[in-house]
């Protein structure tokens, strides 16, 4: 039997050229205000799944003056609007033996021009702070 | 591969220190020099720029270049961004600093 192009169905994204996505930054940073650690931006004609963030935050030596202590995931499109999709704070002046993390729920899909980016920050003074910041996607022709 | 950049952004909530490009990793940053070590992929990095990055090898975050980033490589690299992700303007304006 013959069967026109018509009849076959477009593969699932998985199947479209994909390939594995992961972006990770494990470090104990000194106080420090917002900044980037990583980004990954989507390429034209391509879309992303983010099948799972994950942030988390462990006081390392405890500050002189507490902070917010940040670790975050998040997206922006090409607009400069933006969506933390995962996020742990902390604010103590002690030091903290657990791990706090957080994980997302659901899968996103990034399109083509959004941004993730991966951010930390500590407003404390003196003191370390272990950030953790990481996802896994999965990249796939639009 | 890693580049040292010039470091954008202030540091607050809206506007994290980073720099002006669309993929990197591993930021490490001095706010005070401006200056950040980040791991670009290669593909995002066009030829001659990789020529300037390995003619002027930098190990600190203070030494400043030998001789300034030109700002023809600096328009190539917009450029380059540009097309690759494709959105029409070059939203990214990198310089090796």
């Amino acid at each position: 039997m013959r069967v026109s192009s018509f009849a076959v169905a477009r593969p699932a994204p998985f199947d479209r050229n994909a390939s594995s996505v992961i972006t990770a930054d494990s470090t104990i940073y000194s106080p420090a205000a917002g900044t980037v650690r990583a980004t990954y931006t989507v390429a034209t004609g391509k879309k992303l799944f983010v099948e799972v963030a994950q942030t988390l935050l462990k006081m390392e030596t405890a500050p002189t003056v507490a902070g917010l202590a940040s670790s975050l995931v998040r997206v922006t499109n090409a607009s400069a609007a933006f969506l933390d999709i995962v996020r742990t704070d902390v604010l103590t002046s002690g030091v903290l033996t657990t791990v706090l993390s957080n994980v997302t729920s659901g899968q996103m899909t990034i399109y083509a021009a959004e941004t993730v980016t991966l951010i930390t920050a500590n407003l404390s003074t003196g003191g370390t702070v272990l950030h953790g910041t990481a996802f896994k996607a999965t990249l796939f022709d639009a | 591969m890693l580049i040292r950049l010039a470091l954008i952004g202030n540091g607050t909530a809206s506007s994290p220190y980073t720099v002006d490009l669309p993929s990197f990793a591993s930021l490490v940053t001095n706010e005070t020099t401006g200056r950040a070590f980040a791991d670009v992929p290669a593909v995002d990095v066009p030829p001659d720029v990789q020529a300037f990055v390995n003619a002027y090898p930098t190990v600190d975050l203070i030494t400043p270049l030998p001789v300034p980033f030109p700002a023809s490589l600096a328009n190539s690299w917009a450029e380059h961004l540009a097309r690759r992700y494709d959105l029409g303007t070059a939203r990214w304006h990198p310089v090796v600093f």
